[in-house]
């Protein structure tokens, strides 16, 4: 992704995968903050446009800045606006922390594993 | 570069500090391009230095977060090729942060409406944002300072 020097920082990991024709699975890994929440924005609104539901796995997330937050926070209007799901899984301390501290928890709905939040999409 | 208490007071804001009880604090500052790039090393150095004055964990997450959320606004408004210029003051059970950047103009900069400042205020003890005009020779700079306690 496009930064501003040429000195690698962005350190993201993001992993798409179809778990049948209407739901999918972003696996986050690494640092979000400004330089990589536009590529988490990106992926997310590209999958949120192509399936009802989206499950983001932030276990491995070592850093959540207020940019990844914000852009968590976009995606999620945007699933109650499209009437589509998105459903987080984080058992990432950092991550955790960040919601907790910044009082967004409550924003977003969350699910123990993956297996439950795409089972319980499904019911929904 | 000196930073002095009473000029980072927002109007008829923080209390003056009572020159009596000043303790002698470890003073680091970082002067970086005012560049996003530059943002994870300055976040990674809060972090270490919170950890090193035993900060209890989410206070270390808190102070990491506040002080990523705070370059990055100054990164945003900075002037061409201006310099940031982030600086730490650790005191016992404390740390204080004074960054500060040049822009174009001061008028408008200050990014206290902002999402960014809303997160910055849940995460810190203590924040403030100052605009200083350009002066003869010298650009006008936007400083934001914050203070963040051990622990909660």
């Amino acid at each position: 992704m496009p930064v501003d020097s040429e000195f690698p920082v962005d350190i993201i990991g993001l992993r798409v995968a179809e778990h049948g024709p209407d739901a999918r699975v972003v696996t986050v890994t690494g640092e979000v903050d400004s330089l990589t929440a536009p590529a988490l924005a990106s992926v997310l609104q590209e999958q949120l446009s192509a399936a009802r539901v989206v499950v983001v796995d932030l276990d491995g997330v070592d850093f959540l800045g207020s940019a990844g937050l914000s852009a968590l926070f976009v995606c999620n209007e945007l699933a109650t606006r499209e009437r589509r799901v998105l459903r987080l899984v984080c058992h990432s301390r950092v991550a955790n922390r960040a919601m907790e501290a910044t009082e967004l928890r409550d924003q977003f709905t969350f699910a123990d594993t993956v297996t439950d939040a795409l089972t319980n999409s499904c019911d929904g | 570069m000196t930073y002095v208490d009473s000029d980072c007071a927002p109007p008829g804001g923080a209390e003056p500090v009572d020159p009596g009880r000043e303790e002698v604090g470890l003073f680091f500052e970082l002067r970086t391009t005012a560049s996003t790039s530059a943002i994870p090393t300055i976040r990674t150095v809060a972090a270490d230095l919170a950890a090193r004055a035993d900060f209890d964990l989410d206070s270390i997450d808190d102070l990491r977060m506040a002080v990523d959320d705070l370059c990055a606004m100054l990164a945003r408004i900075a002037a061409d090729n201006a310099m940031l210029s982030c600086a730490f003051t650790i005191r016992p059970e404390r740390i204080e942060v004074a960054a500060e950047v040049e822009v174009d103009d001061v008028q408008d900069r200050l990014p206290t409406g902002s999402f960014g400042w809303r997160v910055l205020e849940c995460l810190a003890n203590e924040v403030s944002a100052v605009a200083v005009p350009a002066e003869p020779g010298r650009a006008g700079r936007v400083r934001v300072t914050l203070m963040k306690d051990a622990g909660r």
